[in-house]
């Protein structure tokens, strides 16, 4: 296979990106020294002046105070988890939408707790909570193109940032978070919820446990019809998702599968991913879902889609192991994150509908009988220690099953005891980078690209992650 | 939970002895092996050995370099850990170029793969290098944890390569062979839908192997050995599939003796004995398909052929034979066996297992 070293975004794309229409990421920081921003860099020594920020903690808080961005359909339901942790406390909600924070401030007092400092009505509101609150970790849910700006301004100012899905859309903005988090000294990461899935990470423990033998693939994807959502009106606040469709043909969601196989292969944890190919399929679900169920007066007639229904991912590692990623979320199709891995002894394969944890495995030298088992019982032998303490209140407490809720524990646990993030900004940026990677990829008849090494050469290094050790806590 | 430690172990090489009997087996003077120990405790052992790799022109001198793998503390689970290797040369030439290659257990994390050991390692000096290991969290049962660092170098006592290896285990033996059965393996007609021999619902006849003279408790010869024929009821569990259990065994003899059958082509793999004595051996097992092909057809002995099977539909196959093996895999003769650990095979099915004398 021949191997392209990565052809700058900038060529590719001309620059003309959604990020420029939504005002994000336009300019390049200054101090942004050109290794961040050479598309394609495996930048194997450290910046300088900069040290690397793997294995650092966060700088211990008793209490947590967070901020929040964005208070839409996610932001807008999130903060209940945030508000329920122990030990943390929502001290400022942000929307450009003042009416939602007002909404969201009101909801806390309600619900018995301080009320927060309030921040909306234009653009930079944001900037105004930052300067104005002391905050220990900002949340931001808004859409994608704003990541990277709010993102890297909770950086400057002094706050830990926890970002939606993806942490920025172009890799010179992702290098860029990397060496702002070098240079600020506070960790920046992505708000990675399915990482904390419970097959997720039982599949992580057993993987770990050599369950599977040596592994040699894994694979993931975002399959989810959103075709009513992304048609909505009233639910993508100006269908600014339907909208990426119109611009680009690249996995936008690529992290709900490379995550979860990452931590179990232990990417930047002894190993590392070098290639990336990618692979649309013809996009014609969203015209064919508009074509019969839109009014023609309907705004989106206005589009043309241009998004594959099946944008395909394909990675290598160091260690000779390949990840396949899908996404797939404008056709017909039941809910799938297909999370599956493979290796010498045997293989694990989620969504499959078997038993309670819907997944089922085979295994040498447990099975021998070339039959298919359910996953149960090793469900239960390498369920996160997270799920048997706080699985309950995850379950009660907080959207998608629970997954969101131990995100948000485990976080604010983490900050309270001062622990090096389970997923830092070097595994943020790889999963994130092949968001805009697919598309260059995809651009170029799907060559396969280098991909970065944001651990600037440091991802042989063996490191706990999200497979952590039981810690309390704090009362 | 503490894990019981090993004393710190004595440098060791591989025992040249030859294979005792008649299948192929290594024997390692290995430092420690199993010890009661309460229920509660994990059982962290700690086995070392120094196994020579052939080297043509060198194969004559005597080994002068020793490598020892220290051990990880298995009673810390689900934390990164150090495991270190240390190089002695006892040589009256400097090594160079020396490269550690650390291989973890199956599917382990340990990091780097190989660390080249930048200076020149003197006569009469040692050096120590470290690699992280990820101890997970362990699975019930007994298992054992191999590290193997090998060791390329040029200089020394000029055999070019030596392996050092750190065996650990946890969890206890299984209390007997009957307490490890785990599979249906034989039913009567009426009870055939218990019958699970090869993962399909199939099974031996009792009335076909009661027309070649087995029955309950009844003897089988072979390899050397007296078996009999697990005294249950039909469609009861009476064969343990090989899934990588130790079971406790004692006494001492040449052989171990099995009576076994295949559910596959390749039923084989290696059996690990333990002494009481803190010695391990290892012996190859190959036992045929119960059709009477795949790995073993021409070591093991066939004892006994059964025509026809019990199938979820009834007994059927009357013109195919179905068979028992006797196999053998030597013994360090002289030593009290503690436990043997079957291979991890779940094709391979074992219904009796005898010490030979
Ligand atoms: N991890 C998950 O499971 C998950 C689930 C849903 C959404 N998300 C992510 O959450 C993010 C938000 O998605 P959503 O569905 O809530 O969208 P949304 O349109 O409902 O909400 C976005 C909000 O951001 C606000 N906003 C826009 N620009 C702003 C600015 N400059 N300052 C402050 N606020 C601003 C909008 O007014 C809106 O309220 C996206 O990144 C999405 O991918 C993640």
């Amino acid at each position: 296979m021949s191997t392209a070293r990565t052809p700058s975004r900038r060529t590719l794309l001309g620059g003309a990106g959604l990020a420029g229409l939504a005002g994000a990421g336009t300019a390049l920081p200054a101090g942004a020294a050109p290794a961040e921003t050479t598309s394609g860099s495996t930048g194997d020594s450290p910046l300088k002046g900069r040290a690397s920020m793997i294995g650092v903690p966060f700088a211990q808080r008793d209490t947590v105070r967070i901020g929040l961005i964005g208070l839409g359909q996610r932001g807008g339901t999130m903060w209940q988890g945030w508000a329920a942790v122990p030990g943390a406390r929502i001290d400022a909600v942000c929307d450009i939408r003042a009416d939602r924070a007002t909404k969201v401030a009101d909801q806390l007092e309600d619900d018995g707790h301080d009320r927060p400092r309030e921040f909306g009505g234009s653009e930079g509101s944001f900037q105004d909570m930052l300067d104005e609150v002391k905050l220990d970790l900002v949340y931001i849910a808004t859409p994608w193109e704003f990541h990277y700006a709010h993102g890297k301004a909770a950086l400057e100012a002094g706050a830990n940032a926890a970002v939606e899905l993806p942490i920025a859309t172009e890799l010179d903005e992702i290098w860029d978070l990397v060496g702002t988090v070098e240079k600020t000294r506070n960790h920046l990461f992505l708000s990675e919820n399915c990482c904390y899935g419970r097959n997720e990470l039982a599949m992580m423990r057993a993987a770990h446990a050599g369950v599977f033998g040596d592994l040699s693939d894994g694979a993931g994807g975002y399959c989810h019809d959103l075709r009513p959502l992304l048609f909505d009106e009233d639910y993508y606040t100006d269908h600014w998702r339907r909208t990426w469709h119109t611009k680009h043909n690249r996995s936008f969601y690529a992290m709900h599968g490379l995550g979860p196989v990452a931590n179990a292969m232990d990417i930047n944890r002894g190993d590392r991913i070098t290639t990336i190919s990618a692979q649309a399929s013809a996009a014609r679900g969203l015209a064919d879902y508009r074509k019969r169920f839109m009014p023609a007066d309907h705004p989106s007639w206005n589009d043309t889609y241009v998004t594959g229904d099946l944008v395909t991912c394909l990675h290598e590692t160091e260690k000779g192991r390949s990840i396949r990623t899908e996404l797939n979320t404008t056709t017909a199709r039941p809910y799938s994150r297909i999370n599956s891995i493979q290796g010498t002894r045997g293989l694990f394969e989620d969504y499959v509908g078997t038993g309670d944890s819907g997944a089922r495995i085979y295994v040498e030298p447990d099975h021998g009988d070339d039959a298919w088992h359910s996953f149960d019982p090793f469900l239960e032998e390498f369920d996160h220690w997270l799920w048997k303490e706080v699985g309950d209140d995850a379950e009660a407490n907080g959207g998608h099953g629970g997954i969101d809720y131990l995100l948000q524990w485990r976080t604010v646990q983490s900050i309270r005891l001062g622990l090096v993030p389970d997923i830092d900004v070097y595994d943020s940026a790889t999963w994130c980078a092949a968001v805009p990677m697919s598309e260059m990829s995809i651009e170029q008849g799907g060559a396969t690209l280098e991909y970065p090494d944001f651990t600037r050469g440091r991802w042989s290094e063996l490191r706990q992650g999200i497979d952590s050790k039981q810690k309390e806590m704090p009362k | 939970m503490n894990p019981m430690r090993t004393p710190a172990p004595t440098p060791s090489r591989t025992d040249d002895r030859p294979a005792a009997a008649t299948l192929p087996a290594t024997s390692t003077n290995r430092v420690l092996a199993l010890r009661r120990i309460p229920q509660t405790i994990l059982l962290a052992l700690a086995l070392v050995l120094g196994a020579a790799v052939p080297a043509l022109a060198a194969s004559q001198t005597p080994r002068q370099i020793d490598a020892q793998v220290s051990m990880v503390d298995l009673a810390e689970q689900d934390s990164i850990q150090t495991l270190s290797v240390t190089i002695t040369n006892s040589s009256r030439e400097a090594m160079t170029g020396t490269t550690i290659t650390l291989h973890g257990p199956e599917g382990w994390t340990t990091s780097p793969e190989a660390i080249t050991v930048a200076k020149r390692i003197q006569p009469g000096s040692r050096v120590t290098r470290t690699f992280d290991v990820r101890v997970p969290t362990l699975r019930d049962g007994f298992h054992s944890y191999t590290f193997t660092a090998d060791i390329a170098y040029t200089g020394g006592d000029g055999h070019g390569s030596i392996t050092g290896e750190r065996v650990q285990t946890s969890g206890e033996p299984i209390a007997s062979l009957a307490a490890a059965r785990n599979n249906v393996g034989t039913t009567s007609l009426a009870q055939r839908a218990a019958g699970e021999f090869d993962g399909e619902g199939n099974s031996f006849s009792d009335a076909a192997l009661k027309k070649e003279g087995v029955s309950r408790g009844s003897e089988i010869e072979g390899a050397g050995a007296t078996f009999t024929w697990p005294d249950l009821g039909p469609a009861a569990k009476d064969n343990v599939v090989a899934q990588g259990q130790a079971i406790s065994v004692d006494g001492s003899g040449s052989a171990l003796a099995l009576l076994a059958s295949g559910s596959g082509l390749n039923a084989a793999g290696t059996v690990t004995v333990y002494y009481t004595d803190g010695t391990t051996s290892t012996g190859s097992l190959a036992v045929p398909n119960w059709t009477g092909v795949g790995a073993g057809v021409d070591t093991a002995e066939e004892v006994v052929a059964s025509a026809g099977r019990n199938t979820p539909d009834g007994y059927a196959n009357q013109d195919g034979t179905y068979r028992l093996y006797a196999v053998g895999v030597p013994l360090d003769s002289g030593k009290e066996i503690e436990a043997v650990q079957l291979p991890a095979n779940a094709t391979i099915h074992v219904f009796d297992l005898q010490i030979v004398g």
